[in-house]
């Protein structure tokens, strides 16, 4: 056969497209018939160029979107896609009397398959459908031997398992504890659902917990956490069931909710288990005792993290706006519920949570009569727990050092393995032991930054743990030297082992960072404590304190109490000659008729010391100066 | 203070100090009879309209704290403004070495003096209980700060000023920077910085034509 065109009309035509699919049509039958060799070089070149032309926007759409994807930007590429399969399909079908490109075709159903792969990311499984579904419909019109490619094939196989993930709510399906490993990959080539998510391989793990731990591996946590979110809807679904039933599907909630659990830990973020609360079947109250008698099981099995899953989603069911519900049952419910969500989060260390849910409830049972008072008592002691509970120190983002630094490993080791918040303020990945030098450096990379003194003191303090340890930390903002030496001078004086808590780091870090430079300078025998010294500390303030800081010392005080820390005793330094000294008696009696004089060591100065200008003097000076007295008298109560 | 959060700490340290001052509370009921009845006679004196309540915390100091001392003279000013503000004033005067004079305008609804009116004051046989009765009067002022509309504690720099922070009242503390270039940190601004973390906000305002550093809860 021979073909032959002409290429200025075709170029020169206004319905390019057109003479393009025609050129098209004829170029697909030349090489049908094996004839391109005898074709007009000029006229196929002009026909690529019309039909490139043509489909020019619409691959500049796709690279532009893939691009996108590549870097991440899920929403800009189904932006990019679907402005192509737009732009496309208007280019296409704006003229029914035209065949349609078979290129375009091909390019189209490229740009729809991209399109449903965004959107089934996004959760758009309609628009995921709809999308595979027009494409198959396009590969459909095809012709058989353009179909038979091997590139349309792959693209078709593509089309299908997208169109039923986006059908089997591309979900996992979490069955477990299959005999063996060829028992799961028959299950595995058997479930839609399990097939289109985790195509089965050799190495397939064989629990659902650890396929879940591969599918974050491979997908990432987001699409995994949007799976868990539509499984649990799946989950709904088998609880919707008549009781008979329900048992059935018990295997698969105890997976879902390992499954949730561990995504809850891994994001910290509990938002795919709230959609758990969204679906309504059995009665409120129903699901919400039976939520509870689970979570009862799971406390008693100290499966903590599933425990506050289910105690959390059922008692988000029954809030109403947030609120506690007014009725008496489900209000006595609820109660519960929260008593159960306390004890895990309190399990897992989320004590603000804990503090916040206990408060709550107990707040609602203020006027609490009959079995509800019992439940309140339960909660206030909750709560006094939280309160008193060392481990508010030890749990938060935000790491507070101890203040105990050890010099040699043997001794850190020994602390560090009793001691939790060094464990959590020096986190090593192989949970060993970091050496000092690496400790003093963290701990220097915390004050360091902190240029100004007052920044320093804010730094100090936040290292400390809290607020209340500001008065403490006195001696930073003057002078670290003035700390070291009135801790030398307790030393001698008092015969007693002296904390310098993280006051005296900056200072102690400048010494190792330059050894030799501060050894002399510096008592490590009495600034460094070991793992096991339990002798009486002492604190002392430079520079001396007036009586109003006793506000701050017995603050300090209630809170190491209150965190079950062992206070230092503090040094209370007074002038008895002088026109303060009616203050300092009204101090050190306060103290006394407070019950806390066995936390306080009385330190007279003799001359003018309660004076503006003699306070400026350095702890040294003052503790030098005079002799001591241990304030002995019982409390006068 | 900032990863348990202002509530929480304030919370532990009122109950501590209720705690370790309830043996002495009830061997001497007389402390808080005496907040109580100042409260409720605040209360009685703010019935008439929806006026809130601002506590002018008043400590003057007649030798060892200058910068204290220099308040007196800006607590005219201090209740003044509240009142423009349309705020009743309750002064708690905060010394007891010697009877400060009362400082008298129409918004002062009462006049409180812990220090002097516990009426047990006995130093030298180690029963004073001005301290007791302060902190009584301050505990009660926070359980009934609803019921007193209270917008809070305005004082100068100072340990009994302190107190008020640490139990949970909201403070604004006016301090009296001693020179006018900060040329070190002295000992009073020292305190002011040992207060920081109890502070919410900052600002310098100039009021009665001096300097004051302001620090806000």
């Amino acid at each position: 056969m021979r073909v032959t065109c002409d290429s200025a009309s075709i170029i020169s035509s206004h319905k390019q497209r057109i003479a393009a699919q025609r050129l098209e049509s004829v170029l697909l039958a030349m090489v049908a018939a094996d004839v391109a060799a005898n074709a007009n070089v000029d006229a196929l070149a002009a026909a690529v160029a019309a039909v490139a032309l043509d489909t020019h926007v619409a691959r500049q759409h796709m690279q532009r979107g893939e691009e996108a994807r590549v870097c991440g930007r899920r929403d800009d590429a189904l932006r990019w896609y679907t402005a192509g399969v737009a732009w496309l399909h208007q280019q296409l079908y704006n003229d029914p009397t035209a065949p349609p490109s078979q290129t375009a075709q091909l390019l189209l159903v490229q740009l729809l398959t991209h399109q449903s792969s965004c959107l089934l990311l996004k959760d758009d499984r309609r628009g995921a459908l709809d999308c595979a579904d027009r494409a198959i419909a396009l590969m459909v019109e095809l012709p058989q031997h353009v179909r038979d490619g091997e590139v349309e094939r792959a693209r078709l196989d593509e089309l299908q398992r997208l169109r039923a993930r986006a059908q089997h709510a591309h979900s996992l399906c979490f069955m477990s504890d299959f005999a063996d490993n060829d028992a799961l990959r028959a299950h595995l080539r058997a479930c839609s659902r399990c097939n289109c998510f985790l195509p089965p391989a050799d190495s397939q793990p064989s629990s659902a917990r650890a396929r879940l731990e591969h599918a974050v591996q491979q997908c990432g946590m987001e699409p995994v956490a949007t799976l868990l979110q539509l499984s649990s809807k799946h989950l709904s679904l088998h609880l919707q069931q008549p009781d008979d039933v329900a048992p059935a599907a018990a295997g698969i909630e105890e997976a879902v909710w390992d499954a949730i659990a561990f995504v809850s830990s891994r994001m910290h973020d509990s938002f795919c288990i709230v959609s758990l609360a969204d679906d309504t079947f059995w009665s409120l109250e129903r699901r919400a005792a039976a939520q509870l008698q689970r979570a009862t099981e799971l406390l008693a099995r100290c499966n903590w993290a599933s425990a506050a899953a289910c105690c959390f989603v059922a008692r988000k069911s029954l809030a109403r706006n947030g609120h506690i519900p007014a009725e008496p049952p489900l209000c006595l419910l609820y109660c519960q519920l929260a008593r159960s969500l306390t004890l895990a989060y309190m399990h897992v260390g989320c004590l603000d949570d804990a503090h916040d849910v206990a408060s709550q409830a107990s707040r609602a049972l203020d006027a609490a009569v009959d079995e509800q008072r019992l439940l309140a008592e339960q909660l206030i002691e909750l709560i006094n727990t939280l309160d008193e509970s060392e481990e508010l120190e030890a749990h938060h983002g935000e790491p507070a050092a101890c203040g105990v630094i050890c010099l040699t490993d043997e001794v850190a080791a020994q602390h560090m393995r009793v001691c939790r918040k060094c464990r959590c303020f020096f986190p090593m990945p192989d949970g060993g032991i970091p050496p000092v030098r690496t400790r003093l450096q963290r701990l220097e990379s915390v004050l360091a930054p902190a240029a100004s003194s007052e920044t320093r003191f804010e730094a100090t303090a936040r290292l400390l743990g809290g607020g209340v340890s500001a008065a403490a930390v006195r001696s930073v903002v003057l002078d670290n030297e003035t700390a070291v030496a009135a801790a030398v001078t307790v030393r001698q004086r008092f015969h007693a082992k002296v904390q310098l808590i993280s006051t005296v780091l900056p200072g102690i870090c400048h010494a190792f960072a330059h050894p030799g430079a501060a050894d002399a300078r510096l008592p490590f025998d009495i600034t460094l404590l070991s793992a096991h010294t339990q002798s009486p500390y002492l604190m002392v303030q430079a520079p001396v304190n007036s009586t109003g800081d006793l506000y701050h010392q017995l603050a300090y005080i209630f809170w190491c109490r209150a965190a079950h820390a062992a206070p230092c005793r503090v040094v209370l330094c007074r002038d008895a000659t002088q026109t303060t000294r009616d203050a300092s008696e009204r101090a050190l009696t306060f103290v006394r008729q407070l019950g806390l004089a066995a936390c306080f060591e009385d330190r007279e100065v003799l001359g003018n010391g309660s004076q503006p200008a003699a306070r400026q003097v350095k702890a040294e000076t003052a503790l030098a100066a005079t002799h001591m007295s241990i304030i002995d008298s019982p409390p006068s109560r | 203070m900032q990863r348990h959060g202002y509530v929480n700490v304030t919370a532990v340290l009122r109950r501590s100090f209720s705690k370790h001052a309830t043996p002495m509370f009830e061997q001497h009921p007389m402390l808080l009879d005496y907040a109580k009845q100042h409260m409720k006679a605040v209360r009685g004196a703010m019935r008439h309209d929806a006026r809130q309540l601002v506590v002018l915390h008043y400590r003057t100091s007649h030798g060892a704290n200058g910068e204290q001392q220099n308040f007196a003279a800006l607590a005219m000013s201090v209740i003044h403004h509240c009142a423009q503000a349309q705020f009743h004033v309750a002064v708690i005067y905060a010394d007891d070495r010697r009877q400060a004079q009362d400082l008298v305008h129409p918004s002062v609804i009462a006049h409180l003096r812990p220090f002097q009116d516990a009426g047990v004051r006995r130093i030298a046989l180690g029963q004073d209980l001005g301290k007791l009765a302060h902190l009584a009067l301050l505990l009660c002022l926070h359980a009934q700060r609803t019921q007193l509309r209270l917008a809070g504690v305005v004082g100068n720099t100072s340990g009994t000023l302190d107190l008020a922070a640490l139990i949970g009242l909201p403070v604004l503390n006016l301090h009296t920077f001693a020179g006018a270039v900060a040329t070190a940190v002295d000992y009073q601004a020292y305190r002011l910085m040992l207060q920081a973390l109890w502070l919410r906000a900052r600002a310098t305002v100039e009021l009665n034509g001096q300097g004051i550093g302001m620090v806000s809860e």
